[in-house]
């Protein structure tokens, strides 16, 4: 399997003081990495700088192979947000048009679409089985059909890493196990690689590949099972380190 | 009434000012969707405050007024932009400081030339049947760059002003964006100022778009709702100032205003 993620240690500063401090790690093309770590554990910076939109400090990012100044492929990678409740609630935006978004990464100036793209769309609403929801106003929809809309609007690129920030976050535990096991079939049948910031460790252990456990540096970054047979022994970890191993106990 | 409407059409100043209040109407409505969904509505109204100081520089230099307040407004535009990015301070209190250095600016320059104050306050209320050729061609070739400028930039926009992080992770350049909109804003708000005077510009860029994101379902449809509710209201507007002798700029927003008001009670009780 290629390397499509290089991060070779990383400082990432606001001011003074720094967020994420020598953090290095490989992801390999079809992973499913489950990034975990307390608030303020710099998961969200980590996945900004792989995303270009905070500058590092030192230390140097490749994706596929590019360092990431000089990378230009963006709709290779897609990304859905924290929180959906950025939605401005007064945006009149349909359905259809948000989904349409995801496709400008690989569109030069002036960006506009052909019926080629218009189809594209179309295809990617089927698959997430939201066609019925196209000319709805985005606003109007629930948190479950408004996170499939983002997800539509990142798998329309085709892209080859998703990156999910807490995606569950706002869903119930319905709406949660089904948005899981749609990444899951993403992750399976098309070999996206998945990076997944969660809190919930039971997403962790049941869908992860591999685990991230960043605390502004990285305590850890291996198989999910290697994390639990190496500090099920009594090593030392933090607060959130005992959490999650006292959830795998249970 | 039929001979009087009739007449009424074949009059040149009411033909100029159909022809570039058309213009700039659907310009305002069009930007001013964008500049509400982005929480920057008051920027039309700071904005136009610099365009009193710079009118009145134009008079005082002896410069014809609306070549001297495109290029000045355009540059407050940036300098917002610049204070709020450089000095740490939220949008609003930058625009509040770059309108206030406008209204100032033209207050002393009136003050010292005590020549042109009648001219310079008839810009306050507007009056667009009082429009020249050269501002009719003035109001409609920049109108027309400007919907030009955001028909290249359509989705650019779009996508800045939906969710601006994401925007940036597919490649637009988010910052750039915000520049081109303040300076947009900056043309359409000078061309505005002949239309409904500098106090009143701000309702012509906010009202048609608050009244279309009442009733619209897509960003395309409130745009289209947004430019054939300013157009009434221009159309309109001028024509019912004329039969009834009222002033042009205060009509216009007034039924800019009844047409937001009758919005909100059709979403409430029948939509």
């Amino acid at each position: 399997m290629s390397i499509v993620i290089e991060v070779d240690n990383i400082t990432v500063s606001y001011g003074q003081s720094e967020a994420i401090k020598n953090v290095s790690f490989e992801i390999q093309s079809g992973d499913f990495v489950g990034l975990v770590g307390s608030n303020g554990a710099g998961k969200t910076t980590l996945i900004k700088a792989l995303l270009g939109l905070l500058p590092i400090s030192s230390g140097e990012i490749k994706i596929f192979e590019q360092k990431i100044k000089q990378f230009n492929r963006w709709d290779k990678i897609d990304y859905l947000p924290q929180n959906i409740k950025s939605i401005n609630p007064l945006f009149p935006a349909t359905v259809e048009e948000v989904v349409f978004l995801g496709l400008l990464s690989s569109k030069k100036f002036p960006r506009h679409f052909s019926p080629n793209d218009k189809l594209r769309v179309e295809e990617t609403l089927g698959y997430m089985r939201i066609n019925n929801l196209k000319d709805k106003a985005i606003s109007e929809l629930s948190g479950g059909q408004q996170q499939r809309v983002l997800i539509a609007r990142a798998l329309v690129s085709k892209p080859e890493i998703l990156i999910l920030d807490e995606p569950t976050a706002a869903l119930d535990s319905k709406s949660r196990d089904e948005l899981m096991k749609l990444i899951k079939k993403l992750n399976c049948d098309f070999g996206i690689t998945i990076i997944l910031i969660t809190h919930d460790t039971n997403i962790v252990c049941e869908y992860a590949s591999k685990l991230m456990y960043l605390d502004r540096r990285m305590v850890f970054f291996g198989g999910v099972k290697e994390f639990y047979e190496k500090y099920n022994h009594g090593e030392l970890l933090d607060e959130y380190g005992k959490h999650l191993i006292s959830h795998q106990l249970k | 009434m039929n001979m009087d409407i009739i007449s009424f059409l074949q009059y040149s100043f009411i033909q100029k000012a159909f022809f570039a209040g058309s213009f700039v109407a659907v310009t305002c409505s069009v930007l001013g969707l964008f500049l509400v969904l982005r929480k920057m509505s008051l920027i039309g109204d700071g904005l136009s405050h610099v365009s009193f100081g710079a009118i009145a520089l134009g008079l005082f230099l002896g410069i014809y007024p609306f070549y001297v307040a495109v290029p000045v407004v355009m540059l407050a535009s940036i300098v917002i932009l610049k204070i709020s990015e450089k000095a740490k301070i939220y949008g609003d209190s930058a625009i509040g400081i770059v309108s206030a250095v406008g209204i100032a600016g033209g207050v002393i320059l009136a003050s010292v030339s005590k020549g042109f104050n009648v001219d310079l306050f008839s810009y306050l209320f507007g009056n667009i049947l009082a429009i020249s050729n050269t501002e009719v061609v003035l109001s409609v070739i920049l109108s027309f760059v400007v919907l030009v400028v955001i028909y290249f930039f359509y989705w650019d926009l779009f996508s800045a002003t939906f969710d601006e992080e994401y925007a940036k992770t597919t490649g637009i350049k988010t910052n750039f964006i915000n520049i081109l909109l303040t300076l947009l804003t900056a043309v359409t708000v000078v061309l505005s100022v002949k239309m409904v005077g500098i106090m009143l510009v701000s309702a012509l860029l906010i009202l048609p778009a608050v009244t279309a994101l009442q009733l619209a379902k897509g960003f395309k449809v409130a745009m289209i709702i947004g430019c054939f509710v300013s157009l009434f209201s221009v159309l309109f507007g001028i024509t019912l100032s004329f039969f009834l002798d009222l002033p042009s700029g205060a009509t216009i927003v007034m039924i800019n205003a009844i047409l937001f008001f009758l919005a909100i009670t059709y979403k409430k009780f029948v939509a």
